[in-house]
């Protein structure tokens, strides 16, 4: 029992210290994920009938940054 | 998302708004791991403006001058990212935007409402998306509880985040 209680505990903590690593992240970075989770959820989320289009992160200097459906 | 904030930072600097603050679920990911969201919720103060209605037409038509016509639901698009545009009220909103934390994006500067007041208006907003932002925060470990309090408590709202928090 102490040994599943144990096993818990450190599941647990090392849940907590992955989400504050993630906290942690620069903004950018974590901008660069959330798109990356979008273009995962996107798909999903047509199938339910929602539009929701990922965000365009890279731009050459100079263009303007268009959707590309 | 870069280029976005360089039009919100001309508008500032144009003189359409006098101040904004990223809030919303793009806000709380400054602080708290990243999680999907689909739209950028930028907090505007007007300047000069004490009336009781505010209109986001200025905003609105300054975008258009510039060719930023798109629009999704109530975002319009501006450098491939959806932003959603919100006026300031008196009360927790504009207490939130004079506590906003100027930040430094990829070399841009720009602006985000302080954590715990992204908190507050959660509660206050109190829908079930805003719920789940809270174990986010409180495990991001950067909620200076005595601060979040304090806000709350001025602000009605103790019970809310008691009932939310216990349960």
């Amino acid at each position: 029992m102490d040994a599943i209680m144990s096993v818990e505990t450190e599941y647990a903590r090392g849940k907590a210290a992955h989400r504050r690593r993630l906290a942690d992240l620069p903004y950018p970075e974590k901008v660069r994920i959330v798109v990356e989770l979008q273009k995962i959820a996107a798909p999903i989320l047509k199938a339910r009938g929602v539009t929701a289009i990922p965000w365009c992160l890279t731009t050459p200097d100079g263009e303007r940054n268009v959707r590309q459906d | 998302m870069k280029q976005a904030l360089a039009v919100l930072n001309d508008m500032v600097a144009a003189g359409v708004i006098r101040k904004y603050a990223i809030g919303g679920a793009m806000g709380a990911a400054f602080y708290t791991e990243p999680f999907t969201t689909f739209d950028l919720d930028v907090f505007v103060v007007f300047g000069g403006s004490d009336g009781v209605i505010v209109s986001l037409s200025p905003v609105y038509a300054y975008l258009r001058e510039r060719d930023y016509t798109e629009t999704t639901g109530e975002c319009v698009m501006i450098e491939g990212t959806p932003v959603q545009f919100l006026p300031t009220s008196p009360g927790l909103l504009d207490e939130a935007m004079q506590y906003a934390v100027q930040i430094d994006y990829d070399g841009m500067p720009t602006w985000v409402l302080g954590a715990e007041h992204l908190l507050a208006i959660a509660v206050s907003t109190g829908r079930a998306k805003d719920r789940m932002r809270v174990p986010l925060f409180l495990e991001s470990g950067r909620i200076d509880i005595a601060r979040l309090t304090d806000i709350l408590e001025r602000y009605a709202l103790l019970e809310r985040w008691k009932s939310w928090t216990q349960s």
